[in-house]
């Protein structure tokens, strides 16, 4: 009896473990099979996190792969609220050491979020205060921040981006598709801490962003920069732009604006000081431009240098329309026309020539279209076609008004003289460049056309050079190296319509040296005061900066003379061997 | 002889199971290892990319430019005749004169006992 019923608790108990291990194996079996997917993706979860794997976006060189723009380590401060004890007595803390208004913080800290942004790229000093005040629920997270350390140099150029590395203007901006990169991902392994430890399951890495060089030069960037602040203090003026080119390749060296601004702190300044004005503001040129009916005059063969014009002394009438020298003049050689820079001397050779002739050099020389540039907002300027000219057009067309130019238009236009006859297209970008500095991409200089013939360009070199020996550009003058240039003044229109009699722009188109130019130059002063002429304005500006410029690319009048001795050297020897 | 086989594999399988873990451990171990030197290496690189970028800042003209122009002096390109160049080596003929001036100091030296400043008495 007492066995029997032993043996029945036996099998019960057997019975029950054997169920009780069925349903085991039977769950077991479940997991494994049926929820082994859905469970798998779960570990993962907890073991493995998603990070977005930031890659460095490029620097920018200029031709000496001097450092312009590069990154810097900055630490961005992170607040997760539900984790933070004292809400109101963290946030007086934090308002004090970043100097951000309480309520924002508040705003902030009050969200029921689990991450917000509190300061991005902050100082070291601010965030080892922010690190000493030991707080539950704040942290840091390792950003990039585009450093410049040339602060206000060739900013309007370089431009600048946002607080997430965008490009926003300039080459920043232009060349933005290069610079950023690529990011990658990887799924990292993390402890039971929440750790992430550099073990990854998989990984995408980032590919970094490319190096730019430029063509600008930092060294000819900064006399540029310089001497522009300086003119535009002392003549008060309401802006003012440089433009240094190399004529024969249109490597721009140098592109300055005033006003301007320093980069590090870009958000921080008014778009007005953040305009690129060298070719982003259109403007009347004046005599400058004389240069473009000069060359016209010349390549068609119907103007010679030595023909004379009558100058009416000083007083022309152009259809209802009176047209003033700005000295009067009677008996002029075309050549002193444009050395006295006479209105209407150059009106009576733009009348032989007609309204058509004109426009197409104008357009030949680039003018009333966009010429390129590898620079965000290019204005292309404004050139009337014939049919749409008044009766006064003649008149005001020629000597630089009724058409809207650029300054680096204007920069172009004097490089076509100086190289001879070709427009050449204005580039910035020299070199793109991999992490491991190996060019990926690289620009050549390039022909757009040509506008005159070699000996057309040769014959007005030697007008313009007596612009400034004999001329109105006479401030321009540097020892020992003959140059060419041409002055302009215009008058700005007010808002009735009409040209004011208080209100300029001087400008100067110039090059050096004669011969063997190596830079041309476009200076332009909007709103000087006192004075307001291009030759007592921006003809200085022009001396100081060739004569540096010159001195730094090692063209001295030394070196000039050495080069004629032997170039005679090597004419005496070639008649010898003849 | 089944129960001699069965914990026989039981050992097998208990010494694979512990070198996996080892392995694993190991694993963790040089993560965390590799860990702390990315971010000590990371510094090092935040610290060289904040000091070049201060020897820019220092050596850049307009900073130079800044730092005369408050001196009310204007900074130019120098010409090249105003330029002296200094080499690494001095002249041969200098190092001679030097050495034989040593020479001389040093017989003088022996001979006679060189000058010397003495303090006055308070």
């Amino acid at each position: 009896m007492y066995l029997k019923y032993n043996s029945r608790r036996l099998e019960g108990v057997f019975f029950f473990f054997f169920l009780f291990f069925l349903f085991l194996i039977v769950r077991i079996f479940y997991i494994q099979f049926f929820r082994f997917s859905f469970l798998k993706e779960l570990a993962k979860k907890q073991h493995n996190v998603y990070v977005e794997l930031q890659p460095r976006r490029g620097n920018i060189y200029d031709c000496h792969l001097r450092p312009q723009v590069i990154n810097l380590t900055r630490q961005s401060l992170y607040a997760i609220p539900n984790q933070i004890k004292d809400k109101e007595s963290l946030i007086s803390k934090l308002s004090n050491i970043l100097n951000l208004d309480q309520d924002y913080l508040r705003d902030r800290l009050y969200r029921d979020k689990s991450f917000v942004w509190i300061a991005r790229k902050l100082s070291h000093s601010k965030v080892r205060e922010i690190l000493s005040l030991n707080e539950e629920g704040l942290g840091f997270v390792k950003e990039s921040l585009r450093a410049y350390p040339n602060h206000h140099l060739a900013s309007h150029l370089l431009g600048f981006t946002d607080i997430d590395n965008i490009g926003l203007e300039g080459i920043e901006l232009f060349y933005n598709d290069y610079l950023k990169g690529r990011s990658g991902f990887g799924l990292f392994l993390r402890d039971a801490r929440g750790k992430i430890l550099d073990l990854w399951e998989k990984v995408v890495l980032p590919q970094d962003g490319f190096d730019l060089v430029l063509t600008i030069d930092e060294v000819i960037q900064y006399i540029a920069e310089r001497e522009l602040d300086k003119v535009f203090k002392v003549f008060k003026a309401k802006s003012a732009s440089i433009v240094i080119l190399n004529p024969f390749t249109g490597e721009i060296l140098a592109m300055a604006n005033r006003p301007t601004f320093d980069l590090n702190y870009a958000k921080d300044s008014s778009s007005s000081l953040r305009k690129n004005r060298a070719i982003t503001d259109i403007f009347e040129p004046g005599s400058s431009f004389k240069i473009v009916t000069a060359a016209a005059a010349l390549e068609t063969g119907i103007i010679k240098e030595d023909q004379n014009f009558f100058c009416e002394n000083g007083s022309y009438q152009v259809a209802n329309h009176i047209l003033h020298d700005h000295q009067p003049h009677g008996w002029l050689t075309f050549k002193e026309v444009i050395e006295q820079s006479s209105n209407i001397g150059t009106t009576k050779v733009a009348q032989i020539l007609g309204p058509k002739v004109i426009y197409h050099y104008i357009k030949a020389f680039g003018f009333g279209s966009p010429l390129g540039i590898d620079l965000p907002g290019e204005a292309k300027g404004m050139v009337k076609s014939p049919p749409l000219w008044s009766k006064t057009s003649i008149g005001a067309v020629p000597i630089g008004h009724e058409v809207g130019v650029t300054a680096l238009q204007l920069a172009s236009a004097i490089s076509v003289v100086a190289n001879g006859g070709l427009l050449m297209k204005p580039f910035i970008l020299k070199e793109v460049r991999d992490k491991y500095q190996v060019t990926i991409k690289q620009n050549f200089p390039f022909i757009v056309r040509r506008v005159i013939s070699q000996n057309t360009a040769l014959r007005l070199k030697e007008i313009l050079a007596g612009v400034v020996e004999n001329g109105t550009g006479k401030l321009a003058r540097i020892e020992g190296i003959r140059v060419a240039g041409k002055t302009g003044t215009a008058q700005k229109i007010g808002q009735d319509g009409r040209y004011v009699h208080d209100r300029f722009v001087a400008s100067f188109i110039g090059f050096a040296p004669l011969d063997n130019p190596r830079i041309a130059i476009c200076i332009v002063v909007d709103e000087p005061k006192p004075y307001y002429f291009g030759g007592v304005v921006c003809a200085p500006v022009f001396k100081k900066v060739a004569s540096e410029v010159l001195n730094y690319l090692g063209v001295s009048p030394q070196t000039l003379e050495d080069n004629l001795e032997n170039t005679q050297d090597l004419a005496s020897l070639k008649n010898e061997i003849d | 002889m089944f129960l001699k086989r069965f914990l026989f594999i039981l050992l097998f399988l208990t010494i694979l199971s512990l070198v996996y873990i080892h392995q694993q451990s190991k694993i963790f171990y040089l993560a965390y290892q590799n860990e702390q030197k990315k971010r000590i290496f990371d510094e090092l690189l935040d610290t060289n990319n904040l000091l070049r970028y201060n020897t820019s800042v220092f050596s850049s003209l307009v900073y130079l430019d800044d730092k005369i122009l408050r001196n009310y002096a204007e900074f130019q390109m120098p010409k090249e005749t105003r330029v002296i160049r200094i080499g690494l080596h001095q002249p041969k003929a200098v190092t001679k004169i030097e050495n034989r001036t040593s020479l001389v100091l040093r017989i003088f030296n022996r001979l006679v006992k060189p000058a010397e400043a003495n303090t006055l008495k308070p």
